[in-house]
Formats: structure tokens, sequence, C-alpha cells
């Protein structure tokens, strides 16, 4: 909270000492509910998001580039009035042009994944699993390069301070570990992070692109940091530490490749796979267990107004029971008109006797600015399959947006 | 008699020679607009005001547009959103080249991600950005496309059927052309045997070149589509830097 507010401070002089500046935000109002139980998904929260944004110099060649994003969200369900309000950092961060070189420093978003349903390449950033058929990346501090060619870039990052991805609340969690994940774990999101070299994160991203057919794009992912994961199941402990329930943070290691093609007739391919160490083990030789690798290959079809989009997931673990897991993704998307879009997303998972998820989500445009949604998650299938330990999850949503 | 003769003669070929100066054929007249002066680059601001049912939404664009296909030029284009506020910041690239394929790059900055685009044929027929425009009616017809056929020619105003030689989105387009700056002020697009959309079109010169200032398409659906250019800068060198992700993303 102190932080945010310190941040939002700095954003502020530091956009009025620039001068030009635009201020643009949103406002969210968002309500949803378990199906056949009258437990929240979300509470009735409100979520204000203000930041500012601007370039320093000439608008078509500026020489720096900057944005502050900060979040305030409020539940009026919350019983205590001290957590009823939350204040948060998002992306704030100022970019400087020099030449081909892109220098960013601040907290940041970094995608490398190409792909809509999985994404094997996205490592730098922790994640929001809140809800976790629909993750969200979590910006963190990182000091970032980017060296622009002509058809190609190579973007490199560092992070100096590691951050726990949130995980999901005991609902979403396996039955195993959902009655220990409530108890308290070794960090938090809250908590200062301290420096150290063994938390420090650093690694790249080379894309080149080439006029093959309607374009072709290849690309080459190295990360090594601490997972921002749990890389092992959790364990109690009592000693000189509180007891608690702690979860295992390894060092990890990332080498990844991907591809985009565009042949024409409206038809997009995409393949994207990454090969993940933990700890200090042979990358070419891993121990059991310290290895995996996760690939997604898929395609999109647009015709008229509609998107067709397929991805097949592959995750395999080195010695463990089940090494391999397959996964089928579907994402069918309609732009009914200039106002309406309707979506439909199905994941299926071929573990054990199979399950499934199926959400249909849509929105409406009210007016400039004003977005309705509503989305909806089904879950189906054996109770040994992720999506089948689910099935009592089944709910919906409700959003309004005024973006300004 | 043969006096006669020759003077009517002479009358006769003096109106085919009128003829020819004032109403050109039909492919001559298609020459004129499809080839008149362009400006190398420019950039524009654009504003697009979509009405149905009594109720619009607007949506603000700025581009950067060089190339030219007459000249065997690939056509670049980069647009970027200023307006609503939900959409603001993103924006697109395309890419088109002499042989009519197109590459296309789209930037989703509450994403973060570039995303390469699948082009196809049928990409040319959806509407442009939900408006009453298709992405063909924005970029433009090719004129070896079509046969032309002059309907009318009265008050310095051509009227040019076009029927298309292969898919065009359209049954014809009937062209109303101004032979004063050889533009065209209005089209009609059939479809079945009707009228499907009429677009009229208003320019103001600014340097050597008629740049338009307000189109509006009409549908017979009774929705309808405005759209206003101003800040134009032409002739502008718009270097390689301009055309590419890095750009896209400032």
């Amino acid at each position: 909270m102190k932080r945010a507010a310190i941040a939002a401070a700095l954003a502020a002089f530091l956009c009025a000492a620039l001068g030009a500046a635009d201020f643009g935000g949103y406002v969210e109002t968002r309500a949803g509910w378990y199906w056949g139980s009258s437990e929240l998904v979300s509470p009735m929260y409100q979520l204000l998001e203000g930041g500012v944004s601007g370039k320093v110099g000439d608008a078509e060649a500026p020489r720096a580039q900057y944005l502050a994003k900060v979040d305030l969200e409020y539940d009026p369900t919350a019983g205590d009035s001290t957590t009823a309000a939350t204040l948060r950092l998002g992306e704030a961060w100022i970019k400087i042009f020099e030449g081909p070189l892109d220098l960013s420093f601040g907290n940041q978003i970094v995608a490398w994944s190409i792909s809509d349903g999985y994404w094997p390449s996205d490592v730098v950033n922790p994640w929001d699993y809140s809800l976790p058929m629909d993750p969200q990346r979590i910006p963190v501090p990182l000091g970032r390069v980017v060296l622009n060619g002509a058809n190609y870039s190579i973007d490199l990052v560092a992070q100096p301070f590691w951050t726990e991805s949130i995980l999901p609340n005991p609902r979403w969690m396996p039955p195993s570990e959902s009655a220990l994940a409530a108890l308290p774990h070794d960090t938090s999101l809250d908590a200062k992070p301290d420096f150290s070299w063994d938390s420090v994160g650093y690694g790249g991203h080379l894309k080149a692109s080439f006029e093959l057919l309607q374009g072709l794009d290849l690309g080459a992912t190295y990360y090594r940091g601490k997972s921002s994961a749990p890389t092992g199941p959790g364990f109690t402990y009592s000693g000189m530490y509180p007891s608690g329930y702690y979860y295992l943070f390894d060092r990890s290691t990332l080498v990844g490749a991907d591809l985009t093609l565009s042949p024409g007739g409206g038809i997009l391919l995409k393949s994207e796979w990454g090969y993940t160490t933990l700890g200090d083990t042979d990358l070419l030789a891993p121990e059991d267990g310290k290895a995996s690798a996760q690939g997604v290959s898929g395609f999109e079809y647009t015709i008229g107004t509609a998107q067709l989009e397929g991805e097949y997931v592959l995750d395999w673990t080195k010695g463990a029971t089940e090494a391999f897991a397959h996964e089928a993704i579907g994402i069918l998307t309609w732009s009914i008109d200039d106002r309406t879009e309707a979506k439909l997303a199905a994941d299926y998972e071929f573990s054990g006797k199979g399950g499934f998820m199926l959400s249909p989500q849509g929105s409406y445009t009210i007016a400039d600015g004003l977005k309705a949604g509503v989305e909806a998650y089904f879950f189906f299938g054996d109770k040994a399959t992720i999506f089948g330990s689910y099935s009592g999850n089944d709910l919906a949503t409700l959003s309004l947006k005024y973006s300004f | 008699m043969t006096r006669i003769f020759a003077a009517l003669a002479l009358a006769a070929f003096a109106a085919q020679a009128l003829a020819a100066q004032s109403a050109l054929g039909a492919d001559q007249v298609m020459d004129k607009v499809f080839n008149a002066p362009k400006s190398k680059g420019t950039v524009e601001a654009l504003t697009m005001v979509v009405t149905k049912n009594g109720q619009s939404l607007t949506r603000s664009i700025t581009n950067w547009s060089a190339g030219d296909h007459t000249r065997g030029e690939v056509e670049k284009t980069i647009s970027k959103f200023t307006a609503p506020a939900d959409v603001k910041g993103s924006g697109f690239l395309t890419m088109k080249k002499v042989d009519g394929s197109t590459e296309s790059l789209l930037w989703l900055p509450a994403l973060g991600r570039v995303r390469r685009l699948g082009s196809g044929s049928s990409d040319q027929d959806q509407s442009f950005f939900g408006s009453d425009f298709t992405n063909r009616d924005i970029n433009g017809f090719n004129q070896g496309d079509f046969t032309y056929r002059i309907l009318a020619f009265e008050g310095g105003l051509y009227t040019v059927e076009a029927t298309p030689l292969k898919s065009a989105g359209y049954e014809k387009l009937v062209y109303y052309i101004d032979s004063s700056i050889w533009r065209y002020v209005k089209i009609e697009y059939f479809r079945a045997g009707k009228v499907a959309k009429t677009q009229t079109d208003e320019y103001e010169k600014i340097g050597d070149y008629y740049m338009p200032k307000r189109i509006v398409m009409a549908s017979a659906s009774k929705s309808s589509t405005e759209l206003t250019f101003a800040d134009y800068k032409i002739d502008q060198d718009l270097g390689a830097e301009i055309f590419t992700e890095r750009f896209l993303k400032q």
C-alpha cells in the first residue's frame, strides 16, 4: 500500500516534470457466483485503475515513453474495513529510445509467448492464479534492453527481485493440497522482496521475421531464475521459523523456441515449445522430476467476422508416474456487429477418462468506452482429471467497465 | 448537293472530335481516376462514427501510409487508435504486396503482444471495425479487376458502371466522377440487382492533391458510417523505421 502510494506520487511528479501526458484508466465492477451455491466467485468488487502515460520529445519519434498505473480495489462485502480497500501498483515503467535500443526500467510485463491458451515462454512474470482458468500476469520490477534490427529483435531482461505467483484458493486446489494451502507459507506478495543473488532472474528472447508466404516469425527463448510457482509438493514445518505449510521454489532454466507462419487463405499456424530444468540438474541428462517440457501447436482460421482457433498442448515431466499429459483447446470468436462479440472456449484434458471445460462468453459495447460482459465456466469429467475435480465449481460472472 | 454532304460530314467529324475531347472512353476515365497524383507518404487523423438504430459509436485513428501499387511498390499502413479509451493505444500494421497478398500485425497493449494475423481473400469482405465499410472498400479496388462502361456524361460528371471480372464482394459498382478533379464523388454498390450501399465523398485540395475530407457510407439497412479526415501531412518521407513493430508499439 505504502509502496504503491510512493510510486503513484513519483509517477505524478515525473509526468508533471515531463509536461505533456495522457491520463486514462477505467472503473470496473464485477460480480460472480458459483452455480447452485450462495458463495461468491469474486466479491462484488469495484476496481478503479488510473494511470498516466506519455512521450518525451516528438510524438512520432519520441526520446522516451512512460506509463504508471495504480489499482484501487474495493470489496464492500469484506467484513474488516481495513482489508476492504487495496491499493496496488500496476505497470509503472520508463522506456528510453537510444538508436536501435529500447531501455526500460520499472514494473513491467514481458509477453514472449505466441499462443493464446497456454504460454510456455512466459516465465518472467509471476501469475495470479486466483481463477486458474483465467490467470493474469503480475507486473514486476525489471530492467530490459531490446535491440531492434531490420527484421529481428533481441529482448534481454534482468529481474532483481523474486516474486511468488498467487496460488489458487483452496477451492481450486487439488484435494491433497487444498486443506494445507490455506495455511501460511514462506512468502507472500505483500512482503518486501529481499535481494538475493540466488533469486536474480535473467534471460532473453530472439525474434526474426522472414518474407515467406504472408510472413514467418521464428523465436528462441532462454531464461534462468527462481520459479514463481511451486516446483514441488508443499510440506509442513515446525522449527526455528513459524510453523506452517511451506512450498519449494527451485531455480529453473527454460530453453524455448517458437514459430508463427501466415500461409494465406485466412490461416495462421503457430508452435511453441519450452524445456525446463530445476535446480542445478544437468540440462541434457536431468534427474527424475527435475525436467519438463511443454509444447503448444495450433492454428487460427478467419472467415468473415468469425475466427476459429485450435491448440494442442503437450506436457511432459521426466520420471513422473504419468509422464505425458495432453490437452486440446478450441476458441470460436464471432464479432456479431460493431457492439457485440460472442466467444465459446473449450478445453479437453485427455488424462484418465477425460475431463473438459466449456466457457461461453459475451460482451456488448453500450456506448463509447462503456462495455458489459458475461462469462460462464462449466466443468465436466473424471474426478481424477483437473477439470473433473473442478466439477463443483461451475460459475458465472457479470461485469461492467467504463474506460476513460 | 455535294457541298451539303461535305458540310454535313465536316459537322459530324467536328462533333465527334468535340465529343472525344469532352467525353473520354470509360477506360480512359478510370485511368485518370486510378492514376491521379498521390501523396508519397501521408499522415492523417481519421474519425469514424458508426450509426445504427440512431445510436453512434466513435473511433479515432491516426494513419501513416506510403507506397503505391501503380508504381509497383508495397503499400504500407500503420493505424493507431487514439479513442475511445478502451481501444486507445492499440494499432495494426498492414503491408499489401503487389501480388495482392497482405501481411498484417496487430498490437495489443493490454497483453503486451504483437500478433501476426492470418490474411485471406475473405478478410477483404469483412466489416472494417464494425462499420458499413468493408476492408475492400477502405483499401480500394484494383483497376484491372473490372470492365467499365460509361452510362452518362452530364455537367462534367461521368457515370461509369464497373463490372467485376472476378469476385469483388459486389455485383457491380457505379461511379460518379467529377471530371474537374478526376475523383469519384459517389459510388453505388450493387448486390442482387439493388443498391446495397451508397458512398459519397468530399475532397479538399492540399498541395497538389485532392485528399478525402469526408466520406459517408449509407447502407440500405439504414445504418451509416461517416469518416472525417483532418491534420493531413502530405509527401512525408516516411522512412522504413515507421512501418515496424517498434513504431507500432510506441
